[in-house]
């Protein structure tokens, strides 16, 4: 019997309650889940190991650093990370290099769990030159 | 000892509030009068053996409106129950519930949900709208000595709703319970429950733990009381979309903000109930405040309710029975008002011939929910004819 790996969700969201549901929620779907409630510790661990995630949920919105330069710094790390971005305001796919608007899928607040569980499959099951459905 | 019995009843009803779910952002459910006609059979008996025991109870009933053919379908309820002694002072109790309904409330409407444990059963729902729900249930009792006994159980319970709009839930129940019998007529007890509820659809969920004393007394072989209080600590987390101020609304370019809460809270539980019985009548008080897992809208909820019943068997051919019921929901950490939900009906049967009976239902429901804009108010009649070959009158079934 060959062991299949679960795959590793970095969750980024400074709101404890909503961290913690997202959490929950991920777990149940069958996902390993690390979780940070800053982006400097999300940062830190995302550097000592890039490989280990194979995506990364992270609020836009956060007050330590910004989500987008979070992203952009991981970007730089591992080019192929696969990424949902969430806010409650607006966010405009389109402005990302085009290379990468095919691992990122924004979802704007407030979302229900069925679309977080969509936007994730969608972007773990196509291939980086297959642009996720939207 | 075995003893099932019957019924079978076709009905024409007639509701002037039904209310199917509506979409998210409008501010008042539609509610359409209906009328048409209902067929429904029922059974209820139980079976017992030297170490074991089985009941059952299964109530069923299709409806077919003429103008609302929408709201057409059927209720099913079905109960069923296990006993079995393991040893000398050992026994298990496996309990199911389940059913299915279209009809707010369901069938249960008609009657006053007094126990407070009975958390996936359909009370307080604001639509007519499928919903269906489970609950399991397994205790292990065990009678230490005549005066004390010990027991330990847990139960899990769904309830999924059709309408995408409605929360569904899934939850279970860990309970430990000891009593102790003072004299013949009257015991004490204890118990510890922990909850947990996960809403699906929405990010939500709740954990309970209740702790709660318990005093029971047959005043005499027609009066009984039973009362429970203790304290719940709640904790809920959940999403809350709250209105931004205008000035900053204009400059952002949004109306609305979704902020996350989590509300740990210490809240008071009572449960009380007394029954009265004559020869031929009863009648119930109950008052309970306690906790819910709401309706779909409303998530994790203090609940506050009071039922009163009265049945009446014997005035020669007739048996009647009247239920009036108060509750109120109020959403722990969700930004909303207060649900308020009063309700009442009467349900008389008429024995016609010998296993016929003219039967006769009417309820009315009012609920309104503060800030939401939803309300109903809506009378719901049946009339018609049931065979049951059974000497238990239909209004008490």
């Amino acid at each position: 019997m060959v062991a299949v790996a679960r795959k590793k969700i970095l969750l980024v969201e400074d709101e404890l309650p909503l961290l913690q549901l997202v959490e929950k929620y991920l777990r149940r779907l069958g996902f390993d889940v690390e979780t940070h409630s800053t982006s400097a510790g999300a940062l830190r661990s995302f550097e000592a190991g890039p490989a280990d995630y194979d995506l990364v949920v992270a609020d836009l919105g956060m007050p330590d650093l910004p989500g987008d330069t979070l992203l952009t710094r991981m970007l730089e790390t591992r080019a192929d990370l696969r990424v949902v971005i969430c806010s409650g305001s607006p966010f405009f796919i389109e402005k990302l290099p085009e290379a990468l608007r095919r691992q990122v899928v924004f979802l704007q607040k407030p979302f229900v769990p069925k679309m977080l569980a969509e936007a994730v499959e969608r972007l773990l099951t196509h291939s980086k030159n297959e642009p996720p459905a939207v | 000892m075995i003893g099932f019995r019957f019924y079978g009843e076709i009905t024409g009803v007639y509701d002037s509030g039904l209310t199917p779910a509506v979409a998210s952002g409008q501010s008042n459910a539609v509610s359409a009068a209906g009328k048409g006609l209902e067929a429904g059979a029922g059974l209820i008996g139980s079976r017992a053996w030297r170490h074991s025991k089985f009941s059952v109870e299964y109530k069923g009933k299709y409806r077919q409106y003429i103008n609302s053919p929408l709201l057409n379908g059927s209720d099913q309820f079905l109960a069923i129950e296990y006993k079995q002694l393991l040893q000398r002072h050992l026994s298990v109790d496996l309990k199911e519930n389940l059913g299915t309904s279209t009809l707010a409330n369901g069938e249960l409407a008609y009657f006053p949900v007094t126990g407070t444990n009975a958390l996936a059963l359909p009370t307080n729902e604001l639509f007519d709208v499928r919903t269906d729900y489970l609950q399991s249930s397994v205790d292990l009792l065990w009678d230490a000595t005549p005066q004390l006994s010990v027991s330990f159980g847990g139960q899990g319970f769904l309830v999924r709703r059709e309408s995408l709009a409605l929360a569904d839930l899934i939850g279970y129940t860990a309970r430990s319970d000891v009593a102790y019998r003072l004299t013949r007529h009257q015991t004490i007890s204890a118990s510890y429950n922990y909850v947990a509820f996960n809403f699906q659809r929405t990010f939500a969920d709740a954990n309970l733990q209740i702790a709660a004393l318990g005093y029971a007394i047959a005043f005499s072989r027609d009066w009984d009381f039973s009362a429970q209080a203790g304290a719940i600590r709640t904790e809920t987390r959940g999403l809350n979309q709250i209105a931004i101020d205008p000035a900053i609304a204009a400059i952002i370019g949004q109306n609305i903000a979704t902020v996350s809460f989590l509300r740990k809270a210490y809240l008071p539980v009572v449960e009380a109930r007394l029954t009265r019985r004559w020869n031929r009548s009863q009648y119930m008080l109950a008052y309970s405040r306690t906790v819910t897992p709401g309706n779909g809208v409303y998530l994790t909820s203090r609940q506050s309710m009071g039922t009163i019943s009265y049945a009446y068997m014997g005035y020669r051919r007739l048996a009647v029975r009247l239920n009036g019921e108060y509750a109120e929901l109020s959403p722990l950490g969700q930004a909303l008002g207060k649900y308020t939900n009063w309700q009442g009906g009467v349900r008389m049967t008429y024995t016609l011939a010998r296993d016929v009976f003219l039967e006769l239902d009417y309820e009315h429901r009012y609920y309104t929910t503060q800030d939401l804009g939803y309300r109903r108010d809506s009378t719901r009649l049946s009339l018609g004819l049931a065979f049951s070959p059974s000497e238990t009158p239909l209004a008490f079934w």
